[in-house]
């Protein structure tokens, strides 16, 4: 268990930058979720952090010591990889004691070790089992059992759940959060999923395009982005600029009162949700529907209101036809905004 | 109709080849059988018996020929194994991979014939050969009689060498792909679990190679212990391999005395058998794993 | 690192060096003990081999049909038979998919000394038959195992949706089954043919000596040590061999590679 640090760090492929300037420090007993789409960069930050490629610039510090000439089997850091890699001609057991045994760790601490581990991962009675006889959790088990009996300094996960149902899924998130809390351990969790890393992690990284765009709570990045790459990235936003002038926001769709102080150019982020949509003309603002997702839980429209494009959800019984006429209500007093 | 068509359909597609390994194959090891154990209607034995197996089996000159052809096939057949799958390792850390070029050229003598392999080997081995040459220009020997004889040695050192040439590429060939892709899957997780080079050799990629290095054994070995060519033209005049003395014992005059080259014939096939026994014994449990 | 290096270049070392040695012995006439280098040479071996009074290209020739019209007759009976193995369930699967392979582990040699008696009374012997059928057997596991390895990795769902897309089972064999067995057919064919045009013992023993084929003019000379006529015949032996696959890959990939461009 370690404090881990990136510094300045800076990696290319034949000329095309995959990392810029990655800098970020993930404390001890944290878990971080580095999110980001598919070429975000976010898969090259695990392998360089673990030593399976080197980073081009920069250093990669645990407990403050440079670590980047430690060759991969030193280094303490070990990746649970999406497809899991566990060695199929090995039991289960095994599979847990290899990283041990590579060590040539005394024979009883390895069979104290793996019983230990085997409890702690819920695999009791499947310890002779091979990897092709196990369900899919239970595969995922093994999988950080193994990683975590060489008591790493990081436990890096690549997306490690993305090849399960959903359901099974769910279940596995909850189940490597508490262990990871349980035992304190520093986890880096790579994914692209928006939920999975706002449920899990301590902190999120967004990455994209190779930068890392913000870093914080998840509640923090999800409500107060800080730009609106950052916001766009969870989902349909709306945006809503305008000029503050004595208490009121002046903008296309109308005036509003606020409590701000006066300012010239001031956006707002307003999440469908903050969006009250009804038949009835108890709201100012009036639009047309233009298009409806049915979600099962929430319905999303796209509604169309003096030629702005303007998103929002319900939930519940409340259902608009296609090309009604509906009344809004913009709901700016959480409101998020950039300036 | 339909469903029996779809039921007689497959056993159609595979009677032309059933044909030929019944019709030829099987048979021709039956007829072999039959008459090993004496039923030779073509010159009036009909009677089944072993008495072919017992004085074979007592026999000093067969007994020396089946040590000889053992120990031959499987110190080639080893031999041929451990340095194709030390080759087949050294290969995959090639960065440009291994189509063309230099390293391409260690599949040549596979598609090199055996006659012409022992030919090659007799040209660098004998007391008159390359490598004699070679040791007396850099003054190593002062005359041709100081080069061992390694060809037609009773030691069968110049029967080895033929079947490593040939059994060493054909190793590699069969390994190389499947050993590159369990190194690209396996030997990165490995060794981030603390694993070094060696460790990933022995643990993870060998054990995984396995049941292709022993299926590639077997086929050099089987090979080796039933062919002709490399030991009548390389080997010593005794102890013959068993494919000569079996050739020999056919082709003599006295067709009574087929049923020996028969109940040799038979001992290869047997001792063929018996390592494919023991290749599915040990690899069992493969299925457990195999997916 | 370097250690492997080394190695790997001491193995191809001792893989390569006697086929160059070869080239050397097939020109040479009088190279005598100790010498590293032929003192005098000669192209005997190869005008032997090649002139037409010897018979020697004609044996080439013969020997190059009759292997050809080997591989031809191992790949199509490989073919469906590799296929009912891929895609098919029945009854005594396991024990057929054994004996194809078992010509693998058998020796040939046993075979073809069993079966001799019949071939003789069935007219095969001592003629170019008996020398084809036998010749096809070691040449079964390679066609069948090489094809059934092919089908299992494309599966019969492309062919599946060529039938959904309304293709006759004739369209799907000519437009996607044989393309996505070409690189099959070309490797098996190469394997089937070149143990075939290899093969010395049972052609020597079913054609009873009357079939002569290049592998057997070659053996007499290896035999007795004549080392120039041997080296010239194993060059033109492995030449041949390798202009043979080169041809019929070209032909079987150009044939494929201008039909799909036609069709697709």
């Amino acid at each position: 268990m370690a404090k881990i640090q990136l510094k300045d760090v800076y990696k290319a492929y034949d000329g095309k930058e995959v990392l810029k300037n990655i800098n970020i420090t993930i404390n001890e007993g944290e878990l971080v979720a580095l999110l980001g789409s598919s070429g975000s960069g976010k898969t090259t930050i695990l392998h360089g952090i673990s030593g399976i490629i080197n980073f081009d610039l920069g250093n990669i510090l645990i407990n403050d010591q440079i670590i980047n000439e430690v060759p991969i089997q030193k280094r303490n850091s070990v990746m649970v990889d999406q497809s899991l890699l566990l060695f199929p001609h090995m039991s289960v057991e095994s599979n847990i004691a290899f990283g041990l045994k590579m060590r040539k760790k005394d024979k009883r601490y390895i069979r104290r070790k793996v019983d230990e581990l085997i409890e702690l991962v819920e695999l009791k009675g499947h310890e002779q089992k091979f990897p092709n006889e196990l369900s899919g959790g239970q595969k995922q088990r093994v999988a950080i059992a193994r990683a975590l009996a060489v008591e790493p300094n990081v436990l890096l996960l690549d997306e490690p759940f993305s090849k399960l149902d959903i359901n099974l899924r769910k279940n596995m998130q909850v189940f490597v959060k508490n262990l990871q809390r349980k035992l304190n351990m520093t986890t880096i969790l790579v994914t692209h999923d928006k939920e999975e890393a706002l449920s899990m992690a301590d902190r999120v990284a967004l990455l994209i395009e190779g930068q890392i765009m913000q870093y914080d709570k998840p509640n923090k990045i999800y409500e107060r982005p800080a730009t609106k790459q950052v916001s766009d990235f969870f989902g349909k936003r709306n945006y809503i600029s305008g000029t503050i002038k004595d208490g009121s926001f002046i903008t296309k769709l109308g005036v509003f009162k606020t409590t701000f102080k006066d300012c010239d150019n001031i956006t707002f982020v307003l999440r469908p949700e903050e969006i009250n949509i009804s038949n009835k003309s108890d709201f100012s603002i009036n639009g047309i529907v233009e298009s409806k997702v049915y979600l099962g839980d929430k319905i999303v429209y796209t509604i169309n209101a003096l030629n702005q494009e303007l998103y929002c959800s319900t939930y519940g019984s409340k259902n608009f036809d296609l090309k009604s006429e509906v009344f809004i209500n913009l709901d700016f007093k959480n409101a998020h905004f950039f300036k | 109709m339909n469903k029996l068509k779809s039921k007689i359909k497959p056993y159609v597609m595979l009677l032309p080849v059933m044909i030929f390994i019944i019709g030829i194959f099987l048979t021709g090891i039956i007829f072999g059988l039959l008459q090993s154990f004496g039923y030779f209607p073509a010159v009036g034995l009909h009677t089944l018996t072993i008495k072919y197996y017992k004085e074979i089996i007592m026999n000093a000159n067969f007994l020396s020929s089946l040590k000889f052809s053992f120990y031959i096939s499987f110190v080639s057949s080893m031999l041929s194994v451990i340095l194709g799958v030390f080759f087949s390792y050294v290969l995959i850390f090639n960065k440009k991979g291994n189509n063309g070029g230099l390293d391409g050229m260690y599949k040549l003598p596979i598609m090199v014939p055996h006659t012409i392999a022992a030919l090659l080997i007799f040209m660098l081995f004998t007391q008159s050969g390359l490598i004699s040459r070679v040791l007396y220009t850099l003054g190593i020997i002062s005359e041709m009689k100081d080069f061992p004889p390694l060809v037609f040695d009773r030691r069968g050192f110049g029967i080895i060498f033929a079947y490593i040439w040939k059994g060493l590429p054909f190793i590699t060939f069969v390994t190389y792909d499947i050993l590159k892709n369990i190194n690209n899957r396996y030997s990165k997780i490995a060794s981030n679990l603390g694993a070094n080079n060696l460790q990933i050799f022995w643990y993870v990629l060998l054990p995984l190679l396995m049941p292709t290095i022993a299926s590639g054994f077997i086929i050099i070995f089987a090979f080796s212990f039933g062919a002709f060519e490399i030991p009548y033209l390389l080997g010593p005049s005794t102890p013959k391999a068993m494919p000569i003395l079996s050739y020999i014992h056919y082709n003599s005059i006295n067709l009574a005395d087929r049923p020996y080259a028969m109940v040799m014939n038979m001992c290869i096939t047997l001792c063929s058998f018996v390592l494919v026994g023991l290749y599915l014994w040990a690899f069992q449990f493969i299925k457990k794993y195999n997916n | 690192m370097k250690t492997k290096i080394i190695f790997k270049y001491i193995i191809i070392f001792f893989l390569i060096l006697p086929l160059f040695l070869m080239v050397g012995w097939s020109i040479a006439s009088s190279w005598p003990w100790p010498v590293i280098i032929p003192r005098e040479f000669t192209l005997r071996g190869f005008a032997y081999t090649l002139s037409t009074s010897t018979q020697g290209f004609i044996i080439l020739l013969r020997s190059v049909i009759l292997s050809l019209i080997v591989t031809l007759i191992t790949l199509i009976i490989s073919i469906p038979a590799a296929r009912a193995i891929a895609f098919y369930n029945f009854r005594g699967k396991t024990l057929i998919k054994v004996l194809i392979l078992l010509p693998l582990i058998v020796p040939i040699l046993s075979v073809a000394m069993g079966i001799h008696l019949s071939f003789i009374r069935l007219g095969f012997a001592n003629n170019y038959i008996g020398v084809i059928l036998i010749h096809v057997i070691p040449g079964i596991p390679y066609g069948v195992k090489i094809l059934l390895n092919i089908f299992e990795i494309n599966g019969d769902k492309i062919e599946i949706q060529g039938r959904v897309l309304g293709a006759t089972p004739l369209q799907v064999m000519r437009h996607i089954t044989i393309p996505l067995l070409t690189p099959g057919l070309i490797i098996a064919g190469s394997i089937i043919y070149i143990i075939s045009f290899s093969q010395y013992f049972i052609t020597f023993l079913i054609g009873g000596g009357r079939i002569v084929t290049y592998s057997m003019m070659l053996f007499p000379f290896v035999e007795s040590g004549d080392r120039t006529m041997a080296s010239a015949i194993s060059i033109i032996f492995i030449l041949s061999i390798i202009i043979v696959l080169i041809i019929s890959e070209k032909l079987v990939g150009n044939f494929y590679a201008r039909s799909s461009k036609y069709y697709v």
